[in-house]
């Protein structure tokens, strides 16, 4: 059946349509890593280097509403061999018609409205290794239906093959004590990653809001972990993925310069109690300040009932973020970003991200990550010692 | 009875016992303070109008003490036919400029025929008069002469005629400012040198303007303003005293308390010190006016009584009792009025008001003593008779329809008043000095003849500075100045600009052996100070460039001189010369225009204000003051309805009649409020007692204060109102201005008082008699159907003035022609290239596809995809416009695949970092501005528009756009944006303008100016593509996320 998908989909690539634009870009960008501390765990360096490509190959016809997009991604990492990865971002074919669009292949799906994390997004594995944001995902085989009407938006998604988690190796950092053996995962479901996930979502603008009920039924991209029997030093932590459901709820709201959002899930499964997460705040935009400027000042207060001592990495914290848009030809950008911990009241994590263009091709990011005042029993405490600073310049073509 | 009556019965039996002391005493009083008569003076002096804190002549002065403290006098030769540049004329002239040195403190004579004329002659330059003394003028010479004198810049449009029809004699005078005749004195000498000139040379005409004669005319306008209106004045009170009182000693008696008014408050004004001006020598007028109210109340109430069979003394008394308390009510209201006056920012306005509210304190001490003592000694014969019924008959006639009508009434009033009332603000407010006078003044029919003929008499100064001693010869400052000039040069309304860098130019072609091609600014400095030197050593006495230079040669000054232009358009003109300078200039140079032209524009507008206050204040303290003489808060409040709303009402019949006014309104309000309170104190103090006292019904009581002050009211409104009607047989505009408005303001008063306020107390005041209930449902009633006359009247009011309401149609239907002509385009898909260029020239790139789709109904939908710069490629920008309310915005980011929607408040920031704003590449849709429209006017070499719109939203970063418009195809041509503050900060131009096989327009590039900080952004249009199979399908957050 898969065979038959792929030979569908190169004949798309390379069927002569008249009208078509190919366009052939893609990206190369040299990351370093610098980690203020040494590493407790071992003495490994204080600094990696990551060398990513992105090719990306697109293909549109019929006024666009025919795409076929291929993106490969590759990242090369010293010293972390498991931070070496191949993945396809996107091998997928789009076709859309007044009420229908239908969407094959490997591809990415964005849901939600919030910033500091994003619980309702289910579709695609998070990339941990490529950044610890959760905003890198891997290339997700869907085959994905969507029905327009004046009455909202019905998307219905088959997907047919699970990808694992990335986590760090034995070189990386931003690990916790104990390895987690990705070699070897275990699944509930006998099917294990070949288990079928079916996914739908009702999405609709309102006048100024806009909100989206999802259901998702299937393979939980968020792991459990058990103690490793197979390793006797130490001891790794086996990855254990569970079927999980998950019903879904966001809304935004826009006021003015307002924009008040809410994602909440509930899930349920077998190995865990049902437990309902939400992140709920606002952002507030000032525009065209001092000469141009945008400032945006986001707070949302993340919430997760399983509480603390769990995998929640946030059970009850609070986010307060700042982006600013020097709106220049260069369009320079600061994006500053804190979570506390609303219990303790202490400053847990601390992120700041700049970016700057070059000029038409090269840009320059700078990125930094501090995590303080962590607990043993919380989940950023297997990071405390790992804060960064990275630099990474990028060629884009 | 009250205390208060048997105050005035124990004065008048106090008076008539005392008859010798009251004479003497009063006698004495009036000597004593008239005395102080042979001190007044007359202040001709335009500077007197204007406040020593008046920022506009705080900032003349200064700029004199740089240049010359000095005021003109502008001799202008006509000869009666053909032109000056004949032997005889010219010869007259040289012989006239050499007379005008003799005029008394004249400083500098400038005329064709002492021009210094430069010219190379070999190496050297020659500096020399264009008409030398024992010039044998022969044809040739006289054609140079014309040849030269009507191409110099600094003689042409000024003290020539481009035609040759007309010179002019511009003569400086610096005033010491010693003796108060030293301007008449000036004006005398060029009048007697005028009238000669004329003589020796027939078929010349003369005329005279300039400031020294402006002085003059005020002067002399005041003078004949007293020698004719005050006569006037009293040939009236004689007519309607004779009709009203009958007899010939009661108007001797009303005469003398008159004159001894005027004299008494003319007479403290001397001891004052206070000087005679236009404005001020009406209060003679005023004040006769005034105080013949006074005298006519008391001796009518006393020849009634006598008519009733009273004896004379008997009648004195009661007279006295029952006038005592109205007329110190209203002498004391009018002086409030007129003392407010003080609050005004042009000092003869003060004075017009402390004169006359002297007047009035007199007029009535004078009432209470000489008059009652006069009256008892001389004989009066009153026929017994029954004549007053036939009034009285006619009064009640009247009051009945009233109260039969007074709904009928009121609303009407109400309508009126608000359809009047908004009609106010729509007066323009005009001050060209030249129109302070009428036609009969000799200075108003010279300068407006030679304003037609040669130059304009409105000037503007500019001291630009370079910032250093010595710089006025530096390029780039010269180039600064010269650029402004010809900046000034270009505006429409400028007849002529007197700059330095005219002489420059000049020199350097006189320099460079009278080669034309080297007519321009030097280009190196020392060049620049060698030339000036050179000129200034060669410059006979008087004539240097010190009035042009100022001492370290630091700066010069730029005259600008208008037409005879609308305040209103000369401020405009002034504004954009200012503007230019902020624009353009460096700091030292950004100065604002400064001249008297500019002190008189602002005079009403700042009279306006300040009076605003005085007037205010008047207001309250009438009312308080009404308040305790009625002593109930009801009826004072009740009472302020019908002192203000006549105010309203003639002001609004003026706005839709004459509709321009100069600084006078300012101070009809206070003058005349203290004056219309009158009628209404002695309608209701008659109407309360009828109430209080006789226990009447409203209806009732309203028909008592008819009988009772009907009659004598409507013969002071009639006395007052010629006494202000006199006034518009002034030369002087202010003082026509102010009589007209105040006449009429008074009738309506009269009016008012007879319909409305019986009409207002009959539905307010019978609450007691009425259950509550139904008093309730009525005052509701009554509250709605005013209300609805109130918005009809709004409405109605709208509609008046079409020209200004029409300047919005217009500007509606214009927008309107745009929108339409490029409707029906469907979609269209464009390649765009956005370059962005910097201040120093610095080029980045942008590119984009922008697909639109025409939207019928409401707003266009747009989505923009970056294909460059490489890292923003696929990020997309989805835009729904609508035409009402907030657009809907959504932004795409490719690389997490999200769609975020964004908030439209953005729409004043730069898009993509370019000049563009969201709000600039948005569709302009018609019902997002408001419009304005200006003119016709030319755009790129077609017949075009030029409109004002105004963003509606908030939000946006403008107050205004200035739009160019062609009516062939409808093409918007240009933008001007006007930031927050009102300044400009960009500039949009549509060029290349292409049709495409749809019929539909579209420009090439538009180019974006900031002129703020200095930078461009070009977008240009590329592979346009209309009407492709795209609909709203691909304009949704689906197809945001497939765009490439």
């Amino acid at each position: 059946m898969y065979r038959l998908f792929y030979i569908a989909f190169i004949l798309l690539l390379v069927t002569k349509v008249a009208t078509a634009e190919s366009e052939f870009s893609g990206e190369v960008s040299l990351e370093n890593r610098y980690f203020v501390n040494k590493d407790p765990l071992s003495s490994r360096d204080q600094s990696e280097t990551s060398l990513v490509l992105k090719p990306e190959y697109s293909r549109s016809w019929d006024q666009d509403r025919k795409v076929v997009t291929v993106i490969p991604y590759v990242r090369l990492n010293s010293p972390d061999n498991r931070k070496t990865s191949f993945d396809l971002r996107e091998a997928s074919i789009v076709s859309a018609w007044e009420k229908w669009e239908l969407r094959a292949g490997i591809s990415k799906v964005y849901w939600g409205v919030t910033e500091s994390q994003h619980l309702v997004d289910v579709i695609n594995q998070t990339d941990s290794v490529s950044n610890i944001d959760g905003e890198e995902k891997l290339g997700q085989p869907m085959i994905n239906t969507t029905y327009l009407s004046q009455h909202g938006n019905i998307d219905l998604f088959l997907l047919p093959y699970f990808r694992e988690r990335t986590f760090a190796g034995k070189n990386g950092r931003l690990r916790g004590p104990l390895l987690v053996d990705t070699d070897n995962p275990l699944y509930e479901h006998e099917d294990e990653e070949r288990h079928i996930d079916y996914a739908a979502r009702y999405s609709h603008t309102l006048f100024d809001i806009d909100l989206g009920f999802s259901y998702f039924r299937g393979t939980d991209r968020d792991p459990l972990f058990t103690t490793s029997k197979l390793s006797n030093v130490g001891g790794e932590l086996r990855p254990f993925y569970v079927q999980t459901e998950q019903a879904a709820l966001d809304l935004q709201y826009i006021y003015k310069d307002w924009l008040f959002k809410f994602e909440g899930i509930r899930k349920d499964s077998h190995f865990q109690n049902s437990y309902i997460a939400s992140t709920a705040g606002f952002e507030y935009s000032f525009s065209n300040i001092f000469g141009g400027l945008d400032l945006g000042v986001i707070a949302e207060h993340l919430y997760d009932e399983r509480g603390v001592g769990s995998l929640a990495a946030f059970n009850n914290h609070t986010f307060v973020g700042s982006r600013l848009a020097l709106n220049d030809e260069l369009s320079t950008e600061l994006l500053v970003g804190a979570i506390f911990n609303n219990e303790e009241g202490d400053l847990n994590s601390l992120r700041v991200e700049g970016s700057r263009r070059i000029n038409e091709n090269w840009k320059w990011e700078l990125e930094g990550n501090a995590f303080l005042n962590s607990k043993p029993d919380q989940l950023l405490h297997s990071f405390r010692d790992d804060d960064y600073l990275q630099f990474s310049i990028n060629y884009y073509f | 009875m009250s205390t208060k009556n048997d105050l005035g019965k124990k004065w008048g039996e106090w008076l008539l016992g005392h008859r010798a002391l009251v004479i003497i005493l009063s006698l004495l009083t009036i000597g004593l303070a008239g005395f102080g008569a042979k001190n007044l003076t007359m202040r001709n002096d335009y500077r007197y109008f204007f406040g020593k804190e008046n920022p506009q002549r705080i900032a003349f002065e200064q700029f004199q003490k740089v240049y010359a403290k000095d005021d003109s006098v502008l001799i202008a030769i006509q000869p009666t036919k053909g032109s000056v540049f004949n032997k005889q004329t010219l010869l007259a002239i040289q012989d006239l400029t050499k007379k005008a040195w003799q005029i008394p403190f004249s400083t500098r004579v400038d005329s064709i025929t002492n021009f210094q004329h430069t010219e190379a002659s070999e190496d050297d330059l020659v500096v020399r008069d264009l008409v030398p003394k024992g010039a044998a003028l022969t044809s040739s010479e006289i054609e140079k002469i014309k040849r030269i004198s009507t191409t110099e810049p600094l003689l042409r449009n000024t003290i020539i005629a481009p035609d040759g029809r007309m010179t002019a004699l511009n003569i400086r005078v610096t005033l010491p400012g010693k003796a108060l005749d030293e301007g008449p004195q000036v004006a005398a000498y060029v009048r007697e040198l005028a009238s000669k000139f004329e003589a020796e040379n027939p078929g010349h005409k003369v005329y005279l303007t300039g400031l020294v004669m402006l002085n003059t005319a005020f002067n002399e306008a005041a003078i004949k303003d007293m020698g004719t209106l005050i006569p006037l004045m009293y040939l009236a009170i004689i007519v309607i005293m004779a009709f009203l009182l009958k007899s010939f000693f009661a108007v001797a008696t009303t005469f003398t308390v008159l004159l001894l008014s005027v004299a008494g408050a003319m007479g403290i004004a001397g001891w004052l010190g206070i000087p005679i001006t236009p404005p001020s020598s009406i209060a003679p007028t005023v004040i006769l006016t005034l105080a013949i109210a006074d005298s006519v109340h008391i001796l009518k109430s006393i020849i009634t009584l006598m008519k009733k069979g009273w004896a004379k003394k008997e009648a004195i008394i009661e007279g006295l009792r029952v006038n005592l308390q109205p007329v110190f009510l209203t002498s004391f209201t009018t002086a409030i009025g007129f003392l407010s006056l003080n609050f005004s920012d042009t000092p003869p306005f003060n004075d017009l008001g402390n004169i006359t509210a002297f007047g009035v304190v007199f007029a009535f001490l004078l009432s209470i003593t000489l008059l009652p003592v006069m009256t008892d000694l001389f004989p009066l014969k009153v026929k017994k008779s029954a004549d007053g019924e036939n009034a009285k008959n006619s009064m009640s006639g009247f009051s009945a329809l009233i109260v039969k009508n007074k709904k009928p009434v009121l609303l009407t009033t109400v309508f009126i008043t608000v359809f009047l009332g908004l009609q106010v603000p729509k007066i323009e407010l005009n001050d060209q000095f030249i129109n302070y006078f009428d036609e009969s003044v000799a200075f108003r029919v010279d300068s407006d003849h030679v304003s037609e003929n040669l130059t304009g008499i409105y000037q503007v100064n500019f001291n630009l500075q370079s910032g250093e001693s010595q710089g006025i010869s530096a390029p780039s400052y010269l180039k600064k100045v010269e650029e402004f000039s010809l900046f000034a040069r270009s505006i429409k309304g400028v007849t002529h600009v007197n700059t330095v860098t005219d002489i420059f130019k000049r020199l350097n072609k006189n320099m460079h052996g009278d080669d034309q091609t080297y007519y321009g600014l030097p280009d190196r400095r020392d060049l620049a100070a060698q030339y000036l030197l050179l000129y200034e050593m060669s410059l006979p006495y008087g004539l240097d460039l010190n009035n042009q230079i100022d001492v370290d040669k630091s700066g010069t000054r730029v005259i600008v001189t208008l037409d005879n232009l609308e305040t209103k358009d000369f401020i405009a003109i002034n504004k954009k010369l200012e503007d230019w300078l902020v624009a353009n200039a460096p700091i030292s140079m950004q100065v604002l225009g400064t001249s008297p032209a500019i002190m008189f524009s602002h005079i009403t507008e700042r009279n306006v204000r300040s009076m605003g206050w005085g007037t205010l204040l008047a207001f309250l303290l009438i009312s308080l003051t009404l308040v305790f003489a009625l002593r109930s808060w009801k009826y004072g409040l009740i009472s302020l309805l019908p002192n203000i709303i006549p105010a309203g009402i003639a002001f609004g019949v003026w706005s839709l009649t004459i509709g321009q006014a100069g600084f006078a309104i300012a101070v009809v309000t206070s003058v005349t409020l203290g004056i219309v309170v009158d009628d209404t104190v002695h309608f209701l103090s008659k109407y309360v007692r009828a109430r209080k006292e006789q226990g009447l019904s409203a209806e009732d009581a309203v028909t008592y204060s008819f009988e009772t002050v009907g009659s004598a009211l409507i013969a002071t409104s009639v006395i007052l109102a010629s006494g202000f009607g006199i006034l518009m047989f002034s030369t002087f505009k202010m003082n026509w201005t102010l009589g007209a408005l105040s006449a009429m303001t008074i009738m309506v008063a009269l009016i008012i008082d007879f319909t409305f306020l019986p009409a207002l107390l009959l539905v307010l005041d019978r609450k007691k008699e009425k259950n509550t209930s139904s008093g309730g449902n009525m005052n509701f009633k009554n509250i709605t159907a005013s209300l609805v006359v109130g918005f009809l009247a709004m409405g109605l009011s709208t509609l008046v003035k079409a020209e200004s309401k029409s300047s919005q149609v217009r500007g509606l239907e214009i927008a309107k022609s745009i929108d339409k002509q490029d409707e029906g385009w469907k979609n269209q898909i464009a390649d765009v290239q956005m370059i962005l260029k910097n201040k120093q020239g610095q080029e980045s790139k942008r590119a984009m596809k922008i697909k639109t789709l025409e939207v019928t109904g409401d707003g266009d939908k747009s989505l923009t995809t970056f294909k460059t710069p490489r890292d923003v490629k696929g990020t997309s920008f989805l835009s729904f416009s609508h035409t009402k309310g907030n657009d809907d915005q959504w932004l795409y980011l490719p690389a997490l695949k999200r769609v975020k929607r964004i908030s439209s408040n953005n729409k004043s920031g730069p898009f993509m970092g370019s000049q563009f704003a969201y709000e600039d590449i948005a569709s302009q849709e018609v019902g997002k501005y408001t419009y304005n429209f200006i003119k016709d006017t030319q755009v790129n070499g077609l017949t075009g528009h030029l409109f004002e719109r105004y963003p509606i939203d908030e939000n946006s970063g403008y107050t205004k756009q200035i739009v160019w418009v062609d009516n062939k195809a409808w093409r918007v041509h240009k933008v001007e944006f006007y930031d927050r503050k009102g300044d400009l900060l960009k500039t949009l131009s549509y060029v290349g303008y292409k049709k495409y096989p749809n019929q539909k327009w579209r420009p090439s590039v538009m180019q974006m100016v900031n002129h703020q900080n200095g930078k461009k952004t070009d977008l240009v249009w590329n592979n346009y593509q209309f009407n492709t199979s795209i609909n709203s399908r691909d304009f949704d957050k689906n197809a945001l996320k497939r765009v490439k």
